[in-house]
């Protein structure tokens, strides 16, 4: 079904006037400083950059770190998706509800609840004390980070994930089953396949988000768990190199799109593959 | 004529020098003053206390807004868009920010025309608001009764005084700490001996599990146990203390800072903003905030008004301020980029 | 297998709502330091929130521009999904890069960016400003899960529809939409909470307006006492008994239409 140029525009419009005005205006502006000083042309801001070695340790850091969170909260998060799909839709309406209680509490304070929970003399460690273990050190390490991260990002995972898995024409399985397939066999070869490209989306998601994150890892982390937005934050304010924050912004965008970029290909190549192609 | 109906309502402004504002203020009733600080619920308390009764006696209203911002107020100036007439600012941000041109010159004529503020609190863009201590503070329950820390010597002591520690994720005060724990007195600190600061830190380091990055943070570091000593800030130990907890502070060493009030260059009503800042000057108000927050200005006439046991827990008190450096804004702010850099790398990697 | 997992998703709602059990006993403290366990109990903290205006009119802000930014996001991010993946033409990948990377760029850069546009346009502490700044933030997430649900949708029932004789629009809007009713929600709620928790962009851009998150942090620099503990237990309680009024309602409904609908459809 093809569509004529004006609707699409029409449709367009909106989104690209709020975008437009409110995103990519503002924008130019302050990534321009990247290869402008306000006066002139500059490389100073790239070759800061490249010289930097904490900015590149930095980057680097963030992305395996958005990789690692991403990787848990779907591991985590598929099975729950898939286990909310199969109930009543009452049911259903009363876990999503349950999933997302968290997200009433500000990010800052479920922080600082995770604080009290893993410290030092926190409950676990008083709790493994009280059963004759030693404690462990799990605050301010990257296994704090991790913890309090999933905690955050897993409830986006899973309604992302359970959305699509609600597209899926569960007649498709019936059928499978009917015509002779096991149980895992009609899951692995009719359900799983269709489920892939939400559970990407909401990796995508998590992912995207795990990179800019900010609170968690500066409160929950060890100084080795600092990632690029508090990198970037502290030249916006402490120093107010903003052109060194413009570089260091930009090579997160870039770096970042040409992932989604990779993705998007992978993606297509699999919806061509897998006959699951129902929806071109 | 307007002028002096005015001037005989006695509005603040009795000197002749005034007559241009108090015009301003004739055709000015419906001014309102944006006043930028640190909210939180220290707003509610300068509301009562200063804004309010401000907009009583004069008319002007007052708009608090928050938080304190060096970003902000550089991207106001620079754009010509200033949306603050009045905000509070760090010592070393105020250096930088007269440097780069982005303060307006106090009139002091307006701001303190019997001339009653010592002289150190009036700079010719800011003015003292506030002054307070970043001190060594730790759990009296951790250390023998005998033998609790007291100077960053100690804390740089792990085998006598054991345990976690914790200090600011920033350069600024730790460099002044490290020098002091190392052995250099505490007026020849300046200008800092950066290489030998970061040798000292060097071998603290893997005893600091974390760096604060806020206030709150460092309250709830001695709270939890989670350390046993850290830098802080005088005034969050106070009620911490009052509470019956086993915290204790050592002014030994600590780092006396000052807070001001400065105007943005190209504020929409300076000469308002300005008699914002006279009010803020009131003794007997300032003795009611100070109670609230332990962090005393320089206002004349409001130590008076204090219990002398309270006036002692104050940063500003002479015993205490003897044992104290006064924080070096203008090092700072000279040396801040490039110090922050190496800070990152020292930290961070 | 069917219980192996119930058992795996209860553990799992445990780990999430973990912090939640443990924020009750802490915002029940008389202590003005957040504590675990309480050495002794009060209620002040809960009249905290009442007794300073400032707590309640951020709460309401909150809310203000939360359902502000999702309505504007899901609209206007619903359409321009249809058009990326109905329509074909050039740009289009560029185009949803563009839609997609205000979720990318940490929000201080975009945040320093949005702060000088505003002074200029004279849109500081503006609540409508805010309220489609907010919707910058939501709308990736609309665009991303609507768009791939649009993708796996089945377009011949859509046909089909047109060949009995439907316009292009209604056909739309009786068969896509109902279908993109379950992503539009999911959409919607990440879109809601992405406001909710908003930090950053507002602290720049808000002026003197103090949404929660807002609120909360200007308290960080100072104080955190159990009144943000007691705030989060209160929105969590208001949500719950939210679900429990819809859910008395949508009985009451039920018992009405009886005949007419089968409970488990």
């Amino acid at each position: 079904m093809t569509m004529r140029r004006p609707i699409i525009l029409l449709l367009l419009a909106p989104a690209m006037l709020l975008v437009g005005l409110l995103f990519v205006a503002p924008l130019v502006g302050v990534m321009s400083l990247t290869v402008h000083d306000g006066t002139s042309f500059t490389a100073e801001p790239i070759r800061e950059l490249l010289g930097s070695r904490v900015a590149l340790v930095v980057l680097e850091r963030t992305f395996m770190l958005a990789a690692s969170v991403t990787a848990i909260c779907l591991l985590l998060g598929y099975p729950a998706a898939y286990f909310m799909s199969t109930l009543r839709p009452r049911v259903r309406a009363y876990l999503t509800y349950l999933i997302l209680l968290p997200f009433w509490v500000s990010i800052l304070i479920r922080t600082y609840t995770w604080i009290v929970i893993l410290g030092r003399e926190g409950i676990v460690n008083t709790g493994l004390g009280a059963l004759g273990l030693a404690p462990v050190k799990i605050l301010y390490t990257n296994v704090a980070v991790h913890i309090g991260m999933v905690q955050i990002l897993l409830p986006i995972v899973i309604i992302t994930c359970l959305a699509s898995m609600l597209d899926i024409d569960k007649d498709l399985m019936k059928a499978a089953r009917s015509l002779g397939a096991s149980p895992a066999q009609s899951f692995w070869k009719v359900f799983f396949p269709l489920s892939v490209s939400g559970a990407a989306t909401g990796g995508l998601i998590c992912f995207i988000l795990s990179l800019g994150f900010f609170v968690t890892p500066a409160l929950l982390g060890g100084r080795r768990s600092i990632i690029i937005a508090n990198l970037i934050d502290l030249q916006v304010h402490q120093t107010l190199n903003w052109g060194f924050a413009a570089v260091l912004a930009t090579a997160l965008l870039a770096i970042t799109l040409a992932c989604l970029g990779v993705f998007w290909l992978l993606m297509r190549r699999r919806v061509e593959f897998s006959g699951a192609g129902l929806g071109r | 004529m307007v002028n002096l109906t005015r001037r005989a309502f006695g509005i603040g402004a009795a000197s002749v020098a005034l007559g241009a504002l108090s015009a301003r203020m004739a055709a000015a009733q419906d001014v309102t003053i944006v006043v930028n600080g640190s909210g939180g619920s220290l707003a509610e308390v300068l509301k009562k206390l200063f804004e309010d009764p401000f907009t009583e006696q004069t008319g002007i209203k007052v708009r608090a807004t928050a938080p304190v911002s060096l970003p902000k107020l550089k991207a106001m100036v620079e754009s010509g868009n200033v949306e603050w007439d009045l905000t509070e600012l760090n010592g070393d941000d105020v250096v930088l920010a007269t440097k780069e041109g982005w303060l307006e010159e106090i009139d002091y004529s307006i701001v303190d025309p019997e001339n009653e503020l010592p002289e150190m609190a009036k700079l010719p863009t800011a003015m003292v608001r506030a002054s307070y201590s970043t001190v060594l503070g730790f759990r009296t329950d951790r250390f023998p009764e005998d033998k609790q820390p007291k100077t960053w010597a100690d804390f740089w002591d792990v085998e006598n005084f054991p345990g976690p520690r914790s200090l600011e994720n920033s350069p600024k005060c730790n460099l002044e700490f490290a020098l002091l724990a190392d052995g250099v007195p505490l007026d020849e600190l300046y200008p800092l001996d950066v290489d030998r600061a970061f040798a000292k830190l060097d071998e603290i380091k893997d005893h600091i599990p974390v760096w604060w990055d806020n206030g709150a943070q460092h309250v709830q570091l001695l709270v939890d146990g989670e350390v046993n000593m850290t830098s802080c800030w005088n005034g969050r130990i106070t009620p911490l203390k009052s509470e019956g907890r086993p915290v204790e502070i050592s002014w030994a060493g600590g780092a006396l800072l000052l807070s001001y009030l400065g105007i943005p260059k190209g504020a929409k009503h300076p000469t308002e903003a300005m008699q914002f800042m006279k009010f803020r000057m009131d003794p007997v108000a300032s003795a009611e905030f100070v109670k609230v927050m332990p962090y005393p200005g320089f206002v004349p006439g409001m130590m008076e008004l204090l219990e002398r046991e309270f006036v002692a827990t104050l940063p500003t008190a002479p015993e205490n301020a003897e044992q104290q450096f006064a924080f070096n804004s203008s090092w700072w702010a000279e040396n801040l980029e490039e110090v922050q850099n190496r800070w990152n790398e020292w930290l961070l990697i | 297998m069917k219980r192996l997992l119930a058992v795996y998703f209860v553990l799992l709602v445990g780990f999430l709502i973990l912090p939640l059990i443990f924020l009750v006993p802490i915002s029940l403290s008389a202590s003005q330091f957040l504590e675990f366990p309480p050495t002794s109990l009060s209620l002040r903290w809960y009249a905290a929130f009442f007794e300073d205006p400032t707590w309640v009119g951020a709460a309401i802000l909150s809310f203000r521009v939360g359902i502000g930014a999702t309505a504007l996001s899901l609209v206007v991010g619903t359409l321009a999904s249809i058009a990326l993946v109905r329509g074909n033409f050039p740009g289009k990948s560029a185009l949803t890069a563009i839609f997609i990377a205000p979720l990318i760029l940490p929000t201080v850069v975009l945040a320093l960016a949005l702060y000088i546009v505003f002074l200029r346009w004279q849109l500081v502490d503006n609540v409508f400003a805010l309220t489609l700044a907010h919707a910058i933030v939501a709308l990736p997430y609309v665009v991303m899960i609507v768009s791939a649900s649009l993708r796996r949708f089945d377009t011949t029932i859509e046909r089909a529809a047109r060949v009995l004789g439907a316009g292009p629009i209604k056909a739309f809007m009786l068969v896509t939409l109902p279908y993109l009713v379950p992503s539009m929600f999911a959409a919607g709620i990440l879109a809601f909470f992405a406001s909710f928790d908003e930090l950053i962009i507002t602290l720049f851009v808000s002026g003197g307006a103090q949404t929660l998150p807002v609120r909360i942090w200007n308290d960080l620099g100072l104080k955190l006492d159990p009144t943000v503990p007691a705030v989060a237990v209160m929105l969590t309680m208001l949500s719950i008994v939210g679900m429990g009024i819809g859910e008395v309602i949508r009985r009451r409904n039920e018992q009405r239409y009886q005949s007419a609908t089968p409970p488990e459809a």
